[in-house]
């Protein structure tokens, strides 16, 4: 998978197939951050990633803010879409879990806090289309 | 009415030292030199579960009660977010049910007399940990009379910048960095939180414990939004 990397979808299974490519390049320490509109995806792809990656019980948390994953990848799935001020974020220790370099950190709705995040990360992109095909767009920021 | 006695500090009683600002979960129950009990445990976020555990254990160990404390000292950061707060949340109530003072101690200070104990007079050390992956905590010390000098105030520095920082020091930093004399090192044993309170901190002891908060140095939020 080479970056920035651009894709225009019509199905599930072709979601999945970018899933299981842009697994296999993550790595700990890496943080992805995902954006796009109300039922763009973006669970759906960090579900897919994880499932590529051995793990199979991802929900979405909207409600929890954040979710852990311990398996043989350790994992950190936020979602900032319920926040109201940057600073619920980091009451919750979000220095703490960027700054774990044993776990990949995935992060929906992550340009409503933007100033929060450090500059190296990969930011994925799920654009919804009137026909109902969707464009993914994978940019590795530095 | 109600009279609130605090117990003030008292040479002949023990001082109980708590670190939480890295990985180290460490806890000091500290007569003097010579007599002291001290636990570590090496576990990153375990800080919750065992902190009070690890109290317990040494307090049992010295046949001592909470109520026997002269006051408690507390590793005050920088250091982690969430790490502190653990550990602040454990004083701050032992402190509150007990009437017992605070010692705020300086966790960079108390690294910089740990490790001038097996300097030599003279020798220029740094101490540094991870604040993001950007940024480090940075301070820098000088070995001098069987104790330390600050050569450089505390500050957050990029850590692409560290090596004109160190100009040539000998290192201490938890993270990975090519230098050829750095050591690893994530945050000072108890005991020389308990130990600095004791020869430099039991002026500043702090009775308005509720008001006292850890140092994170730091603003949270100093990156500014980057522009479109």
């Amino acid at each position: 998978m080479e970056f920035p990397f651009r894709k225009i979808i019509f199905s599930e299974s072709e979601t999945e197939k970018i899933a299981a490519d842009f697994s296999k390049i993550l790595a700990p320490s890496d943080l992805v951050c995902l954006n796009g509109s109300l039922g763009a995806g973006k669970t759906f792809f960090v579900k897919k990633i994880c499932s590529s990656l051995g793990y199979d019980s991802v929900s979405s948390p909207t409600f929890a803010i954040v979710n852990e994953y311990n398996f043989q990848k350790k994992i950190y799935h936020f979602d900032f879409y319920r926040i109201k001020k940057n600073l619920e974020i980091i009451d919750i220790g979000f220095e703490d879990y960027l700054n774990d370099s044993d776990a990949i950190i995935f992060i929906e709705w992550a340009e409503l806090f933007e100033e929060l995040l450090p500059k190296k990360r990969f930011l994925v992109t799920i654009k919804l289309n009137d026909d109902n095909s969707r464009e993914i767009s994978i940019d590795n920021l530095k | 009415m109600k009279i609130n006695v605090r117990i003030m500090a008292d040479n002949n009683k023990p001082i109980l030292a708590i670190e939480t600002s890295n990985k180290i979960c460490s806890v000091c129950l500290y007569f003097n030199d010579e007599k002291y009990s001290e636990v570590n445990h090496l576990n990153k976020y375990s800080h919750s579960k065992i902190i009070l555990s690890l109290i317990d254990n040494v307090l049992k160990n010295c046949d001592t009660e909470l109520r026997d404390l002269s006051y408690l000292a507390f590793s005050e950061g920088p250091g982690s977010f969430t790490g502190l707060r653990i550990g602040l949340s454990a004083v701050k109530s032992i402190a509150f049910a007990n009437s017992l003072q605070v010692s705020m101690v300086p966790t960079f200070e108390a690294a910089a007399l740990q490790i001038a104990s097996f300097k030599k007079d003279g020798d220029h050390f740094a101490v540094a940990t991870k604040v993001n992956n950007e940024e480090i905590y940075f301070q820098k010390f000088k070995k001098l009379a069987d104790n330390y000098v600050v050569v450089k105030e505390i500050d957050i520095i990029n850590k692409q910048n560290l090596l004109e920082h160190l100009e040539g020091d000998e290192l201490f930093a938890e993270f990975d960095y090519d230098y050829k004399s750095r050591k690893k090192y994530f945050a000072p044993s108890s005991f020389f939180v308990a130990k600095w309170s004791a020869e430099r901190g039991a002026k500043n002891l702090v009775n308005e414990i509720d008001f006292i908060e850890p140092n994170y140095l730091k603003e949270f939020i100093i990156r500014s939004k980057e522009k479109k």
